[in-house]
């Protein structure tokens, strides 16, 4: 019996949707993928445990966030990416929801991997305190201390979004 | 909140699109069959070692589990221990459940291990020499630093909350552990202060400054505030001096007391990410700045590669930690490189465990 029976169906069907989640948490197109890949291993070395009776989907996610956290250091050689040109390249000006979504990745940037994955876990995947505590393993009352110092970092950042 | 979910949607949708399966079942492959060379070698030295006695038994010979071994971790005794070589906290390895945060464990030069019940929160840190700790009491609300052979304890004249250690943090030690910097980011207090626990006194360090080396008594203590591009190191009592690069991965001060070292790095603004470690050391001087000498390190095996720096062995050698470029590459390892000629020696291996401590090294 193939030791990796069905893990190739649970990759097809949820690595896009874990892979938003982690592009979100490093603001990386190409640390997102290492980081998915090293956690898809993860999951694979472990499949015949999670696909008997496990959460695959849950251990994944868990890990996307434990992962990132742990890579507070490669984080920060990302450097700021270019300013936002004053127009796209048709000639118009960008429209409201790009000027939106690159000050957003901006201001995310700025905040530690801790503040970066309660947001993404709080307001993206609208996870409950509760969840959220359990994937990042620590307290209800850091949850939500972290969100409070997160958000007020993303309205002094982003203070045109004004992120209430 | 409705526009922050928006566009956290929106800005998740710049994904990109990627098929990872095949590579990961590839890297599982491989784990395994690493995992299974070690447990067959450690199972082949357990039947030779114990071969004698074996044939002195009439019974039916014990099954052979291909398992690796299990690590005996014991409570941390009073005193009595030699030096550590590092420290680790185990890696949850539930299946999608809760994980409580495990308490800190300290592996000895000799291979014993260790559990530090104390320590649940917060950090832990090691002399450069092994022979002392620093960790969160919340007992005693402040670090207490512990010398592991005689059992003596010293504790901090700065009462801290838990809180302090719920976000980034940082304890950097001096070479004695007597006194050290512990500063955070992210919280609400966001604490930056150099603390004397023989003296008994705490002193303000300028908030957004990261601290990268401190010396026992009075000497210097160094401080590094990275911006966009560049880095500005500031030797204590002197003026601060910057660098051409934006970095946090500086070595100790050397015991010169104003050469300090630091990974070499290119920045290519076309490339992702823009900044990529070189493999080399660039050492310069804290106090004066101006001319810097790069080295290349050689002697790491393929598919490792230089990550943090660390305290000094002797006057020409310093500690690096290199780790594998690719997410199933070999362990990580602890090497001594010679900063006059970039050649390296092996000391050891780390466990495959997050977070860890190396003593004195700088992260």
């Amino acid at each position: 019996m193939d030791r990796y029976e069905g893990f190739h169906e649970f990759v097809r069907a949820r690595q896009q949707s874990l892979m938003r989640t982690a592009y979100l948490l490093t603001g990386n197109a190409h640390l997102a993928e290492d980081l998915l890949q090293t956690v898809l291993t993860r999951v694979a070395a472990h499949w015949a445990k999670l696909a008997d009776g496990g959460n695959p989907e849950a251990y994944a996610r868990k890990a996307l966030v434990n992962q990132t956290i742990s890579w507070r250091r490669r984080k920060q050689v990302e450097l700021p990416g270019a300013e936002l040109p004053e127009r796209a390249e048709s000639g118009q000006l960008h429209d409201e929801a790009t000027v939106r979504r690159i000050a957003l990745h901006h201001a995310l940037a700025q905040l530690t991997p801790k503040q970066r994955a309660v947001i993404v876990l709080r307001f993206y995947e609208d996870r409950t305190e509760h969840e959220t505590a359990q994937l990042m393993g620590v307290s209800i009352g850091t949850v939500k201390s972290q969100t409070n110092y997160a958000l007020s970092k993303l309205r002094a950042l982003a203070p045109q979004e004004v992120y209430r | 909140m409705k526009t922050l979910r928006e566009d956290l949607r929106t800005l998740a949708e710049q994904a990109p699109t990627v098929d990872l399966a095949a590579r990961a079942v590839q890297g599982a492959r491989r784990r395994r069959v690493n995992r299974l060379v070690v447990a067959t070698a450690a199972a082949l030295c357990v039947i030779s070692g114990g071969g004698v006695a074996l044939l002195q038994q009439i019974s039916p010979a014990p099954q052979i589990l291909l398992t690796p071994p299990e690590t005996t971790v014991l409570p941390l005794p009073g005193k009595g221990i030699g030096p550590v070589e590092q420290a680790y906290r185990p890696r949850c390895r539930s299946n999608g459940g809760p994980c409580a945060e495990g308490v800190w464990r300290i592996v000895t030069r000799e291979g014993d291990t260790y559990e530090l019940a104390e320590a649940a929160t917060g950090p832990l840190a090691v002399t450069a020499d092994g022979r002392r700790i620093a960790y969160y009491s919340s007992k005693q609300r402040g670090i207490v630093v512990r010398d592991l052979a005689s059992g003596r304890m010293w504790k901090a004249p700065l009462k801290q909350p838990e809180e302090d250690f719920a976000v980034e943090y940082t304890l950097r030690l001096s070479p004695s552990g007597l006194r050290f910097v512990v500063s955070g980011w992210g919280g609400r207090r966001e604490p930056n202060k150099l603390v004397d626990v023989e003296r008994k006194t705490v002193t303000d360090l300028a908030a957004g400054w990261w601290p990268v080396s401190v010396s026992d008594g009075s000497g210097p203590v160094v401080l590094a505030k990275p911006y966009d591009m560049t880095s500005q190191v500031w030797v204590l009592g002197h003026d601060p001096i910057t660098i051409q690069d934006f970095t946090y991965y500086y070595s100790a001060l050397a015991p010169d007391g104003r050469t300090l070292v630091r990974l070499g790095q290119t920045v290519d603004r076309n490339r992702k990410p823009m900044v990529r470690q070189d493999g080399s050391i660039v050492i310069f001087d804290a106090i004066r700045g101006g001319r810097e000498t790069r080295i290349p390190i050689s002697g790491l095996p393929e598919g490792l590669a230089p990550s943090l720096l660390g305290s000094w062995l002797n006057d020409t050698e310093l500690t690096v930690l290199a780790v594998p470029q690719e997410p199933n590459g070999p362990a990580s390892v602890v090497y001594a490189v010679d900063v006059r000629t970039g050649e390296s020696r092996e000391l050891f291996a780390l466990r495959d465990d997050d977070p860890f401590v190396v003593p004195g090294l700088i992260r």
